[in-house]
């Protein structure tokens, strides 16, 4: 399978989700070295509700298993991963790559129907904290902005009435970017609900609080700012060395 | 060509350069695997689409000596394309973004807004070319009027409507043909605001206020309409918008702008 087929498995042409994948990790698989295909895939207990869709906010390669778990039951998981890779990379993302790879059999030897709810797949590291982007780093840092998921008429028109986020954060607000998209989403009437995956408990109702900049033209703009672009699409480039002259 | 001319000229060739070859590197190179290229096409045909406008409006209406004058009608295209270059650059910083939207998402309907604003730039400039005038800075002042005009126009139409989200989000197709048009409706009547001979900055000021309020006019028009015209969920409903009645309205206004104002003086 080349790296084009294995997009087309997450993101088949027939499913009503796909046009929100994010095909930047997979431009770098041919780099990677895939899992051994018996790496064991996880379940978790979540009901299929066609009115629900999930969004998976967990930290690197988790994020890929749950997804999978969740298509077994029946969801379609819709990879948001925006960000290129390299070796050195501030947001480790290779293990992702190597889920999204190892999951690719698995997906289509579910034939999910093209009306299967969406899981939308985040990694929650997305935003780097554990490596600085140094000189010299490969700084893939990223963020999500309402435009990279569907909006409230077009969940609706597919039957989806609420959303289920999968998070590991200690309080149950979402990280700012995603804020913007759930608040959205809340305030045009979708039921929101969360879930931490470590808490053997149902998910409980959600209410995003107003995330800074909430529906300013310039939201974009200034939440990019730091942010590296890729020439392959997504974010990540390398971040320059000082000049060492000094005039 | 004077001095200035020269440093005028040099400038405006750089400033070109460097934003249409950013231009077209994202148009085709930028993220490839994986996305849809029709999109891209609208967007790489644009430049040359605007370097026509500027070429044949130069021809036709400006001052004499500029369209004799094979040396004057480059000067003032380069300037021109220098012109919407730069200035496209600030439409991220006011919701709508080639490389974001268009590039990486294959959002048509934003593809469809974006050539419209790249028009209605166009527009705004060559009206500043319109007429005699003593010099490059004048087309520079009068082309800043009316592109401060353009701008404010779109931030009260995109704040009281949320159009940005309709085309961005929604990805309402209809919503990036209107948006298309009242940018180039905007463009039309700003254009002719500032074209004419040239008095003194202001003349110019007292012509803009008399020539370009219709552009409140279309402001006032396009928000109730747009605010209708919003995608709401409702069972059965279509999610696309309406595009081609709202769009000839919007240029129908500006059409009869131009009619009733008629030739600068």
């Amino acid at each position: 399978m080349n790296r084009l087929e294995l997009f087309k498995t997450w993101a088949p042409p027939q499913s009503k989700w796909s046009r929100w994948a994010k095909p930047a990790l997979f431009a770098e698989m041919n780099v990677l070295q895939p899992l051994p295909q018996d790496a064991p895939v996880p379940r978790i207990d979540v009901a299929n509700d066609a009115g629900t869709a999930v969004i998976v906010d967990l930290p690197g390669a988790q994020s890929v298993q749950v997804g999978l778990a969740l298509a077994q039951d029946g969801y379609r998981p819709v990879p948001l991963f925006n960000s290129a890779y390299q070796g050195w990379a501030v947001v480790s993302v290779e293990g992702i790559a190597q889920w999204l790879a190892r999951g690719a059999n698995m997906l289509s030897g579910l034939s999910l129907p093209p009306e299967a709810p969406p899981a939308f797949l985040l990694d929650s590291k997305r935003k780097g904290g554990e490596v600085l982007p140094m000189p010299g780093k490969f700084d893939n840092r990223w963020v999500v902005f309402p435009q990279d998921f569907p909006s409230y008429n077009y969940l609706m028109a597919n039957g989806i009435r609420r959303v289920l986020l999968f998070h590991d954060r200690s309080n149950a607000q979402p990280d700012c970017d995603l804020a913007h998209v759930l608040l959205r989403w809340q305030e045009a009437g979708l039921e929101l609900y969360e879930s931490r995956l470590s808490i053997d408990a149902p998910p409980a109702p959600m209410r995003v609080k107003k995330p800074s900049n909430f529906g300013t033209l310039w939201y974009r703009v200034l939440a990019m700012a730091g942010l590296r672009r890729n020439s392959a699409g997504g974010f990540g480039d390398v971040v320059p060395e000082p000049s060492s002259s000094h005039g | 060509m004077s001095e200035d001319e020269v440093f005028a000229l040099i400038v405006s060739v750089i400033a070109s350069l460097v934003c249409w070859v950013i231009w077209y590197r994202d148009c085709l190179f930028v993220a490839r695997f994986g996305n849809p290229t029709s999109c891209r096409t609208r967007l790489s045909s644009m430049p040359v689409v605007c370097l026509g406008l500027f070429y044949l409006s130069l021809r036709l209406w400006a001052s004499h000596d500029v369209r004799d004058s094979f040396t004057y009608l480059g000067f003032y295209t380069v300037m021109g394309m220098a012109w919407v270059g730069v200035f496209q650059k600030l439409l991220p910083w006011f919701g709508l973004c080639a490389r974001d939207d268009v590039v990486e998402r294959g959002n048509s309907a934003a593809a469809t807004a974006i050539a419209g604003a790249l028009i209605g730039l166009t527009l705004c400039f060559t009206g500043g070319n319109m007429g005699d005038g003593p010099g490059w800075w004048v087309v520079v002042f009068s082309g800043g009027l009316s592109t401060v005009a353009f701008f404010a126009a779109w931030m009260l139409v995109a704040r009281a409507t949320g159009l940005v989200d309709t085309i961005t989000i929604e990805r309402d197709s209809g919503a990036g043909v209107r948006t298309a048009a009242f940018f180039v409706a905007a463009g039309l009547i700003l254009g002719r605001a500032v074209a004419g001979d040239w008095v003194s900055a202001g003349a110019t000021m007292e012509d803009f206020a008399i020539l370009a309020w219709p552009v409140v006019l279309l402001v006032a028009i396009v928000i109730p309409i747009e605010r209708k015209l919003k995608p709401r969920f409702h069972v059965g409903g279509a999610l696309e918008s309406p595009a081609l009645m709202p769009a000839a309205l919007y240029l129908g206004l500006a059409v009869t702008v131009l009619v009733v104002a008629g030739f600068w003086k």
